[in-house]
């Protein structure tokens, strides 16, 4: 035995596949960087300067908060942002409590139906309105003498528009109960009123809450249905839009988006605390929930839900019928004629294969990224510390704008003295705004479905001296294919119906459906713009459609494992 | 232990996470073809110890000198070894002979040569037949020598079972125990089992390694550990001890209230005068009844205070005589209860043979 009485410390060598992870996550950093923060940080800079790019310090500030009608958008944006949010989540959860805590007939059907509002762009709810309310409405005795174009119709249009997302997050908040605490509530002669505010609410409370902020931010955040149906009622996102696009007067357009940022930041960290805070609700001995039937209740949810869906589907198929209708009101012969987009000003059929080819390439590109980058933050063996940062990183996109971040990318990728200019008006630029947007969700959804598999494949691999890029391939791929199919279409359905972001970054040659839509509606065409806009809801349909089909036959085929017994313990 | 026998060395392993210290110091030498067990409380560093030898873990300083090398600085893929961890980490998507060639592939072998150890590592553990299926369509020990076969593929010359059979229950854990040595045995193979499960690490271990706190309390066979306990944590963590308080009279007599007890043990740093504990486990306590034993050394009388029916032996807890508050716990077979009569209240000679009692200071 050596006499050895201290050792020295150890540096341990980095081996092939820690290098390789190390380079990955270090070019995560460089294009979070670049797509991310340093557009960002240009809208703020621009906002303190002239339009000669001089320092100026706050005075488009001042300029901006003397100017009472830039000004008043702020009140008015945070108000149609409350008033939605108290009027979606209402109706959101009691459609959820049906959906969960009821026995009515159809649940599956009626939880599709609140999911069809994310096949349409947020302009399309605003133009079926206008034919309902608008001046020639079929409805218009019914807002007795208000006018449509104005804060109710972004509240209408928005509730619509929200609605699927605020029922997902409430139906998986009141899915997760406890069964046994309903039981002891019964035990303990409690009565129903009384375990609804003790029991049911206490548990969906931070579900409640965080739908209130999504609701929030996106109602604020919103361009499409304010563009369509906002008239003379300003807010925050048409303000950003009229400096910069009709004005050109960036500075100020600047100093908007960052009025716009600040609420959305705020809330957005709010959430992130009460989503610290929120303990696991579902303990291993929890037993599920299984409502009663009880005819009297279960009947009047199917009625609400009846409701609430011949409203949803009345809305869309208000569009619909109108985009066939060959001239509204005089003619209702319905015909094709609004279909024909290449006779229209402002839309194009080149407009909707740049939509699909966007999307395609959305779908793909930002999978294969998403993907990966998640992969990489999450299993790599070392470098822990940038890990987590950059897992903080990957939730930035969820708390910007689509307006702010196109608008960023204006002020960055346009400015001739940067190497990567040349994306400027490409297709390249609309798919990059579009997965960094839309970043996040998919990234969480990656990051989960990586959680769910054992620690220590990695390990395991490392000790069979397989490269860890064969283990991704054989193992974690395969078994995440579910996940990854998911994020496939949540990008490809989000890229076709967005146009917050894309509104300032198409070209002459890459515009796309949804702006082709707000272009036909600015000129008047609001049939054709309609028309446009079931363009985009029917291949968002179709391409859900095919996904559904894809996704089960690549499950029987590839997912054969899962149906054996339950793996593990 | 020789030097030329030794395989793995570990010198003043350190480990620190941020002010933590999981490991101090810890040093160790696990012999060719050995197999050696980790054994001790959740927290007290065996895993860690296990993942510095993987290079799953970085020792802060230390080293980990394997067959000859230090591998400290070393990554997982540049050493030598093969492990099964407790969730045997089974690839689902791959069907037992997948997983078994999942090491395989890769190494500039032919597909012949490949699937002719697949199926010998098949026999080896017994899964003939089995190789088409899933893991999840094999119940929890048949997974179990799937990850052994998997770990073993490669023919590493090390073997890390970090609990690999506490997932499994008592009957199946048992039979896997005896196969798993079988197999460790036949091939020859360095291995290093961690576990918390006392009667594992005595059934399996050639060696047991004690450790506490991120230190080690003891290395010895099963029968040092048990029978010869250095510290009053290993007497007390390893099978079960009476700890009776005393003073050390003087170097071997121990004053237990106003009894005194003969001992052989060594004393430690205890001096005379010093508050000691007297311990004896319960099995090594002879009971007899009150008339037939005479002036024996370590004989004094007991009262039962109950007794515990636990199928196969008795569990007597007894106070004695005339010092009421110290009690004690001693075990009976069935034949010999039955020639005892030990009702809760009966009167009892009690013996304390003396090679088998021992004293440890204690420290208040």
């Amino acid at each position: 035995m050596a006499f050895v009485t201290t050792a020295g410390s150890v540096r341990t060598k980095y081996s092939r596949d820690d290098k390789i992870q190390g380079v990955s996550l270090l070019v995560i950093v460089a294009v979070i960087a670049v797509t991310v923060f340093l557009p960002l940080l240009t809208i703020f800079l621009k906002s303190l300067q002239n339009r000669d790019g001089g320092f100026v310090g706050v005075a488009n500030y001042l300029e901006y908060f003397q100017t009472p009608a830039l000004v008043d958008s702020i009140s008015n944006t945070l108000f149609v942002g409350v008033v939605t949010m108290v009027i979606v989540i209402a109706m959101a959860f009691v459609y959820a409590y049906a959906l969960t805590r009821s026995c009515m007939p159809l649940k599956g059907f009626f939880r599709s139906i609140a999911l069809v509002p994310l096949l349409a762009p947020s302009l399309l709810p605003a133009i079926a309105l206008i034919y309902m309310f608008g001046n020639q409405g079929f409805m218009k005795w019914a807002l007795f003498g208000y006018e449509i174009r104005g804060p109710i119709g972004i509240v209408i249009s928005l509730t619509f528009w929200i609605f699927p997302h605020v029922v997902m997050i409430l139906s998986t908040a009141l899915s997760t109960s406890d069964g046994r605490l309903y039981e002891a509530a019964k035990v303990l002669g409690a009565g129903k009123i009384r375990t609804f505010f003790k029991v049911t609410l206490p548990a969906a409370k931070y579900g409640v809450m965080s739908a209130c902020f999504v609701a929030f931010i996106y109602t604020i955040t919103d361009f499409g249905a304010c563009k369509v149906i906002g008239g003379w009622f300003n807010v925050l996102s048409l303000d950003i839009y009229k400096q910069v696009v009709g004005q050109q007067n960036f500075q100020l357009g600047a100093v908007v988006s960052v009025m716009m940022l600040l609420p959305v930041v705020i809330t957005f960290a709010a959430q992130q605390l009460v989503q610290r805070r929120q303990t696991a609700q579902i303990t291993p001995g929890s037993v599920p929930y299984n409502p009663k039937p009880n005819s009297r209740f279960d009947l009047i949810m199917l009625i609400y839900c009846i409701g609430v869906g011949i409203i949803l589907m009345g809305i869309l198929g208000t569009a619909a019928y109108a985009s066939f209708v060959t001239f509204w009101p005089y003619n209702l012969s319905l015909s094709l004629q609004n279909y024909q987009f290449n006779l229209m000003d402002g839309g194009s059929w080149l407009s909707y294969r740049n939509s699909v080819v966007m999307s395609v390439y959305t779908a793909f590109i930002g999978t294969a990224v998403i993907f990966s980058a998640a992969y990489f933050i999450e299993k790599s063996r070392r470098f822990t510390g940038i890990r987590s940062v950059l897992n903080i990183f990957s939730i930035i996109p969820l708390a910007t704008p689509g307006m702010v971040l196109g608008l960023g990318y204006l002020f960055y990728f346009n400015a001739p003295s940067n190497p990567l200019h040349f994306i400027y008006h490409t297709m390249a630029i609309l798919v990059l705004a579009n997965i960094v947007h839309y970043y996040t969700v998919p990234h969480l959804t990656a990051t989960t479905a990586l959680k769910q598999l054992d620690v220590e494949f990695e390990s395991v691999a490392a000790s069979l001296k397989v490269p860890f890029y064969r283990s991704f391939w054989h193992v974690t791929l395969p078994i995440c294919l579910p996940a990854i199919i998911n994020i496939w279409i949540y990008l490809f359905v989000t890229a076709i119906t967005t146009v917050s972001a894309i509104v300032f970054l198409y070209g002459h040659d890459t515009v796309i459906a949804a702006v082709a839509v707000l272009n036909m509606d600015d000129a008047g065409d609001i049939a054709p713009a309609a028309a446009m806009g079931m363009m985009i809801v029917y291949t968002a349909a179709g391409v859900r459609i095919l996904h559904w089909l894809i996704a089960n036959f690549i499950e029987k085929r590839t997912q054969k494992w899962r149906l054996s017994k339950e793996y593990g313990h | 232990m020789t030097q030329e026998n030794s395989y793995l060395q570990i010198r003043f392993l350190t480990k620190k996470f941020g002010t933590f210290e999981a490991l101090k110091e810890v040093s160790l030498s696990v012999n060719q073809s050995e197999l050696v067990c980790l054994l001790g409380p959740s927290g007290c560093g065996k895993t860690t110890v296990l993942r510095c030898i993987a290079g799953l873990e970085s020792p802060t300083s230390g080293e980990i000198i394997q067959d000859g090398a230090d591998v400290a600085p070393l990554p997982p893929d540049q050493r030598d070894f093969g492990i099964v961890f407790q969730s045997y980490a089974l690839f689902p998507n791959l069907t037992v002979d997948g997983n078994l060639a999942f090491g395989l592939r890769n190494r500039k072998i032919t597909k012949s040569a490949i699937s002719e150890r697949v199926e010998e590592l098949t026999r080896m553990v017994g899964l003939e037949g089995h190789g088409d299926k899933y893991p999840g369509q094999l119940s929890g020990g048949q997974q179990q020598r799937v990850a052994l076969a998997r770990a073993l593929a490669p023919s590493p010359s090390l073997l890390l079972l970090d609990e690999p059979l506490s997932a499994l229950d008592a009957k199946v854990r048992q039979h896997l125990r005896r196969e798993i040595l079988d197999l460790q045995r036949k091939i020859g193979i360095t291995t290093i089992l961690v576990t918390h499960d006392q009667e594992e690490a005595l059934t399996m271990g050639d060696r047991i390694v004690v450790m506490d706190h991120g230190v080690i309390a003891q290395i010895g066979t099963p029968q040092q550990i048990y029978e010869l306990p250095e510290s009053p944590f290993v007497a007390d963590f390893i099978g079960e001890m009476n700890f009776l308080r005393g003073r050390l009279q003087d170097s071997n007599l121990v004053e237990v209230g106003n009894l005194t007890f003969s001992h052989e043990s060594s004393t430690g740093s205890a001096q005379q005068g010093d508050d000691v504990n007297l311990c004896i486990r319960p099995e090594d306590i002879v009971l007899t009844n009150k008339s037939n034993m005479g002036e024996q050394l370590n004989t004094v009388a007991a009262t039962v205070r109950d007794t515990e029916f636990l199928g196969s032996i008795y569990r007597i807890r007894l106070a004695f005589e005339n010092k009421g508050d110290t009690e004690f716990v001693a075990q009976v077979s069935p034949a010999n209860m039955r020639s005892l009569v030990l009702q809760s209240g009966a009167q009892v000679q009690v013996q304390f043979p003396i090679d088998r009692v021992r004293v440890y200071r204690r420290d208040t």
